[in-house]
């Protein structure tokens, strides 16, 4: 078994009295694909949020990489080589496909305000291998070339949907968390982005995964933790949660059972 | 008689572009309603003038320092006040400005009181004849300045990693956060920004009048400009800018002597009243849309 990279411990979220979170601990391991799923409003989404600090627990401790994140501000989440995607499409509507995934790897460039003002040196040659980077990598990985110059709103929704994973995966994380990555999307939109999963895989990238497309789920999953109610109700690899009766009843329903 | 006041009305736009520019920002970047813009010209000006009369140093060296103090001072005001008004009511948050508007103007009579002051003159003597009509160099001068800084503005916000996140944060905060921007920063930096147009607009505008308290009336007088180019559209703060500049001024001169003076500055809020029945988001602001 490798080294653990994210543990979640035994966290509690509250919204002025509502139970959003009671208790759930979830761990990924490094090279690891797991998946978190539930009901609607089972707390998946919410559980993400706490990890990328957009919610502060109440109670609860979250490592990351050996390391204690529980108070850590949301902006400094990304530093630690968490990335994440949106299930609503955050995306950076005004500006250019290159743009938003610029903006995903800047978090790996540093140079100060004045050089940057000025634009010489080290800024320079930064801006040059950053773009050459997002060309290489992740532009053909995704296959987006084409729409580099084009605005994101313009764009129609499955494309947008990649370029928010292909933003996250911009700034080389340790773990990428997808939320919900082919909610809405076709056939053949689902098996492109299964695809593209896969790949980031083998670049040794560990993923949490929130879905409720369950043959995606069952396909590509290491382990899979199930949650209802903001609590852990069973976890297991992919033959163990469709096994588990429990899970069946909340959420799969009987035509897994066979 | 018509060239004459155009051009004096392109040179005056350009001002108001680049005091409008300052308000878009801040809005873009925090969906603050700025209405201390007009009070920040003024205390920008202010100070600038201290220094400028104040250190025995040549220009070079006292007017960047008096952009850094106003720079600061955009800083200073973001910190304190607006770091802690996030989720706050927009009513509240304009009352706020209003609130620091009057600060400053206060503060200001306090130090300097009420009079009148000539501005030393910053802006090189350049005199310009085009056809036999004689145009006044601070208008020349205003309108290259104002062209230049507006210039380098849209550079910085297109091609520098500052002003791409500074875009960032004003397109979708929370996706910036995820990417590790600090939008507490950003926001500071765009009040920074915001300051320093103020001030430069303060300075050109004291060159073409004089110093005095008046001159945060601008603010009053800049509205129209943002709300009709669009709250959140720079270019649009720009041609709202010389739109409402070549209109005041083209009005004083026909419309001056059949109705009295001031007529100019009346006009910009009839056209304004007419834009926003025509076009509530302004002619290039952003329109909010409801998806059933």
């Amino acid at each position: 078994m490798s080294e653990t990279l994210l543990k979640v411990e035994n966290i509690h979220l509250t919204f002025g009295g509502l139970k959003a979170i009671d208790g759930i601990s979830l761990d990924v391991c490094n090279d690891e694909l797991v998946s978190l799923i539930g009901p609607n409003g089972a707390g998946k989404t919410s559980t993400i949020n706490c990890i990328c600090k957009f919610y502060d627990i109440d109670s609860g401790q979250i490592f990351f990489n050996g390391e204690n994140i529980t108070r850590l501000k949301p902006h400094q989440v990304a530093r630690h080589r968490i990335s994440r995607s949106f299930q609503n499409l955050d995306l950076f509507k005004g500006m250019t496909v290159l743009e938003n995934i610029k903006l995903g790897a800047h978090i790996n460039i540093r140079s100060g305000i004045l050089s940057d003002l000025l634009y010489y040196g080290k800024t320079r040659k930064e801006e040059r291998e950053l773009e050459d980077f997002i060309v290489e990598k992740i532009f053909s990985l995704f296959g987006l070339s084409k729409y580099r110059n084009k605005h994101v709103g313009s764009l129609p929704y499955g494309l947008q949907k990649k370029i928010d994973i292909a933003r996250a995966l911009a700034a080389r994380p340790k773990l990428l968390i997808l939320d919900e990555p082919v909610a809405g999307m076709n056939s053949d939109e689902t098996k492109e982005i299964t695809e593209d999963i896969q790949k980031i895989r083998e670049a040794d990238i560990s993923i949490l995964l929130i879905e409720h497309d369950m043959d995606l789920v069952m396909n590509i999953s290491d382990r899979i933790y199930v949650i209802n109610f903001g609590e852990n109700i069973a976890d297991g690899t992919p033959q163990e949660v469709t096994a588990n009766s429990d899970v069946i009843n909340i959420y799969l329903g009987k035509s897994f059972e066979n | 008689m018509f060239i004459q006041a155009l051009i004096a009305g392109i040179a005056v736009g350009s001002v108001y572009a680049l005091i409008a520019l300052g308000m878009v920002l801040i809005y873009k970047a925090s969906s603050v309603i700025n209405f201390s813009q007009g009070a920040l010209v003024m205390i920008g000006a202010y100070i600038t003038y201290a220094v400028v009369t104040g250190i025995p140093a040549p220009l070079w060296i006292t007017i960047p320092i008096a952009i850094v103090l106003s720079a600061l001072l955009g800083v200073v005001i973001e910190r304190l006040i607006f770091r802690y008004m996030t989720g706050v009511d927009l009513i509240a948050v304009i009352m706020v400005t209003l609130g620091i508007s009057f600060l400053l103007e206060g503060s200001t009579t306090a130090i300097w009181g009420t009079l009148n002051y000539s501005f030393p003159k910053i802006l090189p003597e350049m005199s310009f004849s085009l056809g036999g009509i004689h145009i006044s160099e601070v208008y020349i001068w205003s309108f290259i300045f104002s062209m230049v800084i507006l210039v380098m503005f849209t550079l910085f916000f297109k091609y520098s990693k500052i002003g791409l996140r500074m875009r960032a944060v004003a397109d979708n905060q929370k996706a910036s956060i995820s990417l590790g921007i600090h939008p507490g920063k950003m926001i500071s930096l765009s009040w920074a920004i915001s300051c320093v147009v103020a001030t430069i607009g303060g300075v050109m505008l004291a060159n073409i009048k004089l110093l005095n308290l008046g001159l945060s009336g601008i603010g009053i007088l800049v509205f129209p400009v943002v709300i009709l180019g669009g709250l959140d559209s720079i270019i649009g703060a720009v041609l709202g800018g010389f739109i409402i500049g070549i209109l005041g001024s083209l009005s004083a001169v026909y419309a001056g002597g059949l109705m009295g003076g001031a007529v100019d500055q009346v006009v910009s809020f009839v056209i304004l009243l007419i834009i926003l029945l025509v076009k509530p988001y302004g002619l290039f602001g952003t329109k909010e849309t409801l998806r059933l």
